[in-house]
């Protein structure tokens, strides 16, 4: 064989190995956009998709779905966000188990677990983060995507320079332009993104809800963690719930809205909307700059070597051991807050009152772990 | 043999008496204040707004401003600091650190000035404790006339060592919400 003839073979090697790879990685994008299947619970009264409030967003990666759960008695209205950032799960896994499990007897509940849609369909490059979790839970195994913090690409390109927030001005980095948490009040044919937002503050105005919560997860080195944030508006059952919540053994921090910091989901929803926002915070070490191999058992233990030495460097705003931060401690510390809140906020507004039932405590998270709810 | 029981009786007693120094520097029993009572924030942390909420519950006359200037002192029987800080609060508050460590210094200037007591919180626990936190702590602990921490914020004793080298009487309840049993208390309310 000749070098000509050889290095023609070597090329069409070449080729036929990056078409292979090409197919197995392509396939493994693809799936990416493959949406999970939920099991709402009996409570569940109908279903609303974002283009419902802003047709714009029909045939949209950002056409989420809203679930909403009524009780016989007329009661106040709350909405539960998910996946606002789906590189955070706890957030999203609570608003699941929170639709597959909730039984609402006096007022409206409605869970919006995917709030930003497009962004569960690709996760973050160079940071080895797993695609999906699995729960081996009661109707069988199912895997729930990982995503990233902001919208796909795929879906909102390019991305500015200098992302000017709509309608304060506020300059931040370009690709804070897909974020969800930086693009509230949000903007009619805006982005992808901040029409997504438009359509979450129409819904919360259009539908007169009384008290929003967006569930979120930080890293344990960040200082807002383990905490409740709050505006102006909801500051005082913030606080009441707090205390609460610490008699029953959990501790939040509490935490004001900045007025000066535009975008934030608590921030736009006080000042657009008549809504007591809430936003909560679990410490997670797959979210942290500290952390070591970034795998699903890392989502599932919260355990990592790294952060055991930080937390001996005295870095850390968590308390943290060798029992790790894992995945039903932060679920069960959402639904805690979450249910105090809402208790708290019915003992206060009588006329509105929202009870509901059917969702585990947190102690029963802990003892039967989240597989238990699904 | 007899010596030797003298002995472990005697560094029992010693064991004993070191013990409760470690828990109170010094006596809380008999301090009381007088209402309205100004409730400020040293930090900016938000823990400031559970103290309203338990002020409120304890049936207190009080007011609030978490970033009161020092002239509401005059208006006042009494100044409660609640005391950590919060970078998110420093912001909300369009405040610097700088700045709000003169303000608080202020406040308690004035108090000093009117004779009024300075009664210090923290209930932040661990979460408002380091550097930032501690620059607030520092001040607002040692210029208190009581110290109020739950416990969590006193694990490596910063508090409890202030107490001690300034004969601040101090209490360590295990929980925020037993704070509304002490507000009753120095304030002389009826339990609720």
């Amino acid at each position: 064989m000749d070098k000509s003839t050889f290095n023609n073979y070597i090329s069409f090697l070449a080729i036929v190995l990056a078409a292979i790879l090409c197919l197995i990685t392509g396939r493994s994008f693809y799936e990416m956009r493959e949406t999970e299947i939920f099991y709402p619970s009996s409570s569940l009264q109908k279903t609303v998709n974002l283009s419902d409030i802003d047709p714009y967003l029909k045939n949209t990666p950002g056409d989420s779905k809203i679930y909403c759960f009524k009780g016989e008695k007329e009661g106040g209205k709350t909405l539960i966000l998910g996946g606002t950032h789906p590189n955070e799960p706890a957030g999203f896994i609570a608003a699941y188990l929170l639709l597959e499990n909730i039984q609402v007897e006096q007022g409206t509940v409605f869970v919006l677990p995917q709030a930003n849609l497009s962004a569960f369909s690709h996760n973050d490059p160079q940071e080895g983060m797993p695609q999906y979790i699995a729960i081996d839970g009661k109707k069988g195994k199912r895997r729930f995507r990982v995503g990233s913090r902001i919208t796909n690409p795929i879906d909102q390109w390019p991305d500015p320079e200098i992302y000017l927030h709509y309608p304060s001005g506020q300059k931040l980095a370009g690709n804070e332009t897909r974020n969800l948490n930086r693009s509230y009040p949000g903007k009619r044919r805006g982005s992808l993104t901040e029409e997504v937002a438009f359509a979450i503050i129409k819904f919360i105005q259009d539908e007169k809800i009384d008290i929003s919560f967006d569930l979120h997860e930080a890293a344990p080195e960040y200082p807002v963690v383990n905490a409740i944030v709050a505006t102006q508006r909801s500051q005082d059952i913030a606080s009441e719930a707090a205390i609460e919540l610490e008699l029953d053994g959990l501790n939040y921090s509490l935490e004001p809205s900045p007025y000066n910091f535009r975008g934030l989901s608590h921030r736009e929803w006080q000042d657009f909307t008549d809504t007591y926002p809430i936003l909560l915070e679990t410490a997670n070490p797959i979210q942290g700059r500290l952390r070591g191999k970034t795998d699903e058992r890392l989502i599932r233990t919260g355990l990592d070597e790294m952060y055991l030495k930080a937390e001996k460097l005295g870095v850390l705003h968590v308390p943290y051991d060798r029992t790790g931060i894992p995945l039903k401690l932060r679920v069960g510390r959402h639904i805690a807050a979450v249910t105090k809140i809402i208790e708290v906020f019915s003992r206060n507004h009588p006329k509105k009152q929202i009870v509901i039932s059917g969702i585990p405590n947190y102690e029963e998270l802990m003892e039967k772990g989240v597989e238990n709810y699904f | 043999m007899k010596r030797f029981f003298q002995f472990y009786v005697l560094l029992i007693i010693i064991l004993l008496v070191s013990l409760n120094g470690f828990s109170q520097s010094s006596d809380t029993s008999g301090f009381v204040a007088q209402e309205p009572v100004l409730i400020s924030s040293s930090g900016q942390s938000a823990d400031v707004l559970m103290l309203k909420v338990l002020s409120e519950k304890a049936g207190l006359k009080y007011i609030f401003d978490k970033t009161a200037s020092p002239h509401l002192v005059d208006s006042v029987k009494s100044v409660i600091l609640v005391t950590g800080g919060s970078t998110k609060g420093l912001g909300a508050a369009n405040i610097d650190k700088e700045a709000e460590y003169k303000r608080v210094e202020q406040i308690i200037a004035r108090a000093r000035k009117d004779k009024l007591p300075v009664i210090t919180f923290h209930v932040g626990g661990k979460s408002r404790r380091g550097t930032l936190s501690d620059y607030f702590n520092q001040l607002a602990a040692e210029n208190a006339d009581y110290l109020v921490v739950v416990a969590g914020g006193d694990e490596d004793r910063f508090f409890s060592d202030i107490a001690k080298a300034k004969n601040i009487p101090i209490e360590l309840p295990e929980k925020i919400a037993s704070i509304q049993e002490i507000l009753t208390r120095i304030y002389q309310k009826e339990s609720k």
